[in-house]
């Protein structure tokens, strides 16, 4: 919807990347928050802590870690797919690696879709 | 029936044995349409009832249109009403139950709260998109109405994008109900990556990643620096949930000898919003755009307020598709 703005230096584009990222993850953030009385509440009350010492920045860098490690996976797509399209034994040993995360972490229904959680 | 049960696989290893022996193509849509109620009524089996209603209403609905020319707004708003009715009750009765008390309180009227407690149908969300959009095709003249009802059936219920998309146009997934079907090992190398991928996209990435954040939002006061890596992991999660089923049902597609929708493409390397919204469930966008947006008069409006008022009811809505609820359509 709307134009379609092309950034044209690699400034442009990676600050746009990531003006949108920041927007994507505010937006998410609203959209799996309980509520918005639990958003306003926690963004608006005084007692709001930033929370960059303490167990607080322990936490937020414990979760922070492991989602760039559980991550991972989406990196290696995007890379064999983007920039490896064509070498088949590239994939070849990303996919043998993959069955083996499945071998290791498939349980049966351990968590619905996204889609229904809401 | 998750996509991730073993109940599901079992399912699948059936559906699919008895439907590459089966070689005449109307029997394999037959079983493909029984394959997909069960799956639909498989927990509640009277919702098989409810889309039964839906298949039979939009089916004539998509002929009246074709044969009574002087009716054809009719036919429509009977098929559009009867969705909309019957989403609006599944999905937002108890929303709108209870903004419309609280609005009424703010003006002093105080009513007793109505809610009921309503069992979601799987899927209804998408399946019934697809049944507007192929009755507004008809209407449109896009599409000829089709006279066999199993082919119509089976393209709005068709089990691998019954629950979560993608949501397929009639234009292109029609044409792959009719035609003949032949078993190529091709169809396994072409699911199997997508299939791979979409089991390690939900069940190593969103599955683990879902333990922190949903730890993080039942917080009573995070603080903000774990309430941004909270929203950092779940943008992460929705993206790896919401792609990998995609991803899987393109793949159970495929081994079914069916090419299912892109969906998702690279979302989080747009740089602008409507950049974002052209990789991000891109079914739904397009649907929204050619159903909504457009009709609305979309870009050709002639004044910015009305533009506004366009994209405001436009992401309205499609904030309220996702959930029944203000911070989705914030």
């Amino acid at each position: 919807m709307g134009g379609r703005w092309v950034p044209r230096t690699w400034i442009k584009k990676t600050t746009a990347w990531f003006v949108m990222f920041v927007l994507a993850a505010i937006g998410w953030t609203i959209f799996r928050a309980p509520g918005m009385d639990w958003l306003v509440r926690v963004l608006l009350s005084g007692g709001m802590q930033l929370g960059f010492e303490g167990d607080s920045l322990a936490v937020g860098l414990v979760v922070l870690s492991f989602t760039l490690i559980y991550s991972l996976p989406l990196f290696i797509m995007l890379f064999i797919n983007r920039v490896v399209p064509d070498r088949k034994w590239v994939h070849s040993v990303v996919h043998a690696a993959f069955v083996i995360l499945l071998i290791v972490f498939f349980q049966d229904s351990r968590q619905d879709f996204i889609y229904f959680q809401f | 029936m998750s996509f991730t049960s073993y109940a599901y696989l079992l399912f699948f290893a059936g559906v699919f044995a008895c439907y590459w022996i089966i070689r005449k193509r109307f029997v394999q849509n037959v079983l493909l349409l029984a394959a997909s109620y069960f799956f639909f009524g498989f927990v509640h089996p009277w919702f098989c009832l409810l889309l039964a209603a839906s298949n039979i209403t939009d089916y004539f609905c998509a002929l009246g249109i074709r044969r009574h020319e002087g009716f054809r707004k009719v036919f429509l708003t009977i098929s559009a009403g009867a969705n909309l009715a019957v989403l609006g009750f599944f999905k937002y009765f108890n929303f709108f139950s209870e903004n419309f008390r609280h609005a009424a309180g703010l003006i002093g009227i105080q009513l007793d709260a109505v809610t009921l407690n309503i069992i979601l149908p799987v899927g209804i969300s998408f399946y019934t998109f697809k049944s507007i959009s192929y009755v507004v095709d008809v209407f449109r003249g896009k599409i000829e109405p089709r006279r066999n009802i199993v082919d119509f059936a089976l393209y709005v219920a068709f089990f691998p994008e019954l629950a979560a998309g993608p949501i397929d146009r009639a234009r292109d997934l029609l044409p792959q109900i009719e035609k003949e079907r032949r078993w190529k090992w091709d169809m396994f190398f072409s699911a199997w990556p997508l299939l791979l991928s979409g089991y390690v996209k939900k069940m190593v990435i969103a599955d683990n990643i879902a333990v922190y954040v949903n730890k993080i939002f039942l917080l009573e006061q995070p603080s903000f620096f774990i309430l941004l890596s909270g929203g950092v992991a779940f943008t992460v999660q929705i993206l790896a949930d919401f792609s990998g089923y995609t991803d899987m049902a393109r793949g159970f597609g495929k081994l079914l000898g069916f090419d299912l929708a892109e969906n998702f493409r690279s979302p989080y390397l747009a740089v602008s919003p409507s950049d974002f919204w052209r990789r991000w469930h891109i079914t739904f966008s397009t649907w929204i755009r050619d159903y909504v947006y457009i009709p609305l008069g979309g870009s050709r409006v002639d004044t910015r307020l009305k533009f506004a008022a366009v994209l405001v009811v436009t992401l309205g809505l499609s904030g309220l598709w996702h959930g029944a609820d203000w911070n989705f359509i914030v």
